[in-house]
């Protein structure tokens, strides 16, 4: 199996977003619209991240230990707490999908699913 | 002005959902031949009025309940809420499938969420009965 390209992040609000996956690069989201008829929009600029067999890694979602996402509003450079979620080892699942959900300058909520079901939320709270 | 309302189900189950008591409508799954782009629905999806919600139509006016199922099992409690006193052009609901009996909601407006909630077959104050 593929392991590549099977991380989806999606930004469901108006604000342009970023994210880092496991102290990876920022990761520019583009917001949606109605002009998207306010479909969630996914990430479209590399570098995408990646799912792999072993540990989480700097833009790499892993298994066995947790895996941390940060996200960056308005350019916020230390939001609290990180989006964090373990993957059992030996989950067998085909995509992980994230989503960003912003509620207001200071608040985000994340939800990440496999392959379509629940795996993790989080409302994350920041300081501006 | 008139405002839209999407219903988004991010899972690769097909549901059924019912706004206000309203008829159900599908709302197909989803998976990895769309990118795990959430479904909508293809018809029967909700409207919105300035007004009090009546079936299958949100409202300002009054909390609003909207609730999903899975092969006539219905993914936990209905969840009701309100929508803003104020101007906006679109309404996001999204359903985010759990387990058979339970699911989260996110309610957005303009792509801001104005509700989140967990629902669960059981309500705490019934599991505390049944301890």
């Amino acid at each position: 199996m593929s392991l590549a390209n099977t991380v989806l992040l999606f930004n469901a609000s108006t604000t342009e977003l970023s994210v880092s996956v496991n102290a990876g690069p920022k990761l520019p989201l583009t917001p949606t619209s109605g002009a998207y008829e306010w479909a969630p929009y996914p990430q479209d600029t590399p570098p995408f991240p990646t799912l792999v067999s072993g540990y989480p890694a700097p833009n790499a979602i892993g298994f066995g230990t947790p895996n941390s996402l940060t996200a960056y509003i308005n350019q916020v450079p230390t939001p609290t707490p990180a989006f964090q979620f373990t993957i059992p080892v030996g989950t067998q699942f085909n995509s992980i999908q994230i989503y960003l959900f912003y509620f207001s300058p200071t608040q985000c909520s994340w939800v990440a699913l496999l392959d379509g079901k629940l795996l993790s939320q989080l409302t994350s709270t920041y300081s501006i | 002005m008139a405002v839209s309302v999407q219903v988004f189900n991010a899972s690769a189950l097909g549901i059924s959902v019912v706004v206000n008591q309203g008829t159900p409508f599908a709302v197909a799954a989803t998976g990895s031949s769309a990118s795990w782009v959430p479904s909508t629905p293809t018809s029967g999806g909700p409207t919105w009025t300035p007004g009090y919600p009546s079936p299958n139509v949100l409202g300002q006016n009054a909390p609003n309940t909207i609730s999903a199922s899975v092969s006539g099992t219905t993914l936990g409690s209905p969840l009701t809420f309100s929508l803003p006193n104020s101007q906006f052009t679109s309404v996001q609901l999204y359903v985010f499938f759990a387990t058979m009996s339970s699911a989260t909601w996110m309610v957005l407006v303009d792509g801001s969420v104005v509700a989140q909630q967990t629902v669960s077959a059981h309500a705490p104050s019934a599991l505390a009965a049944a301890d």
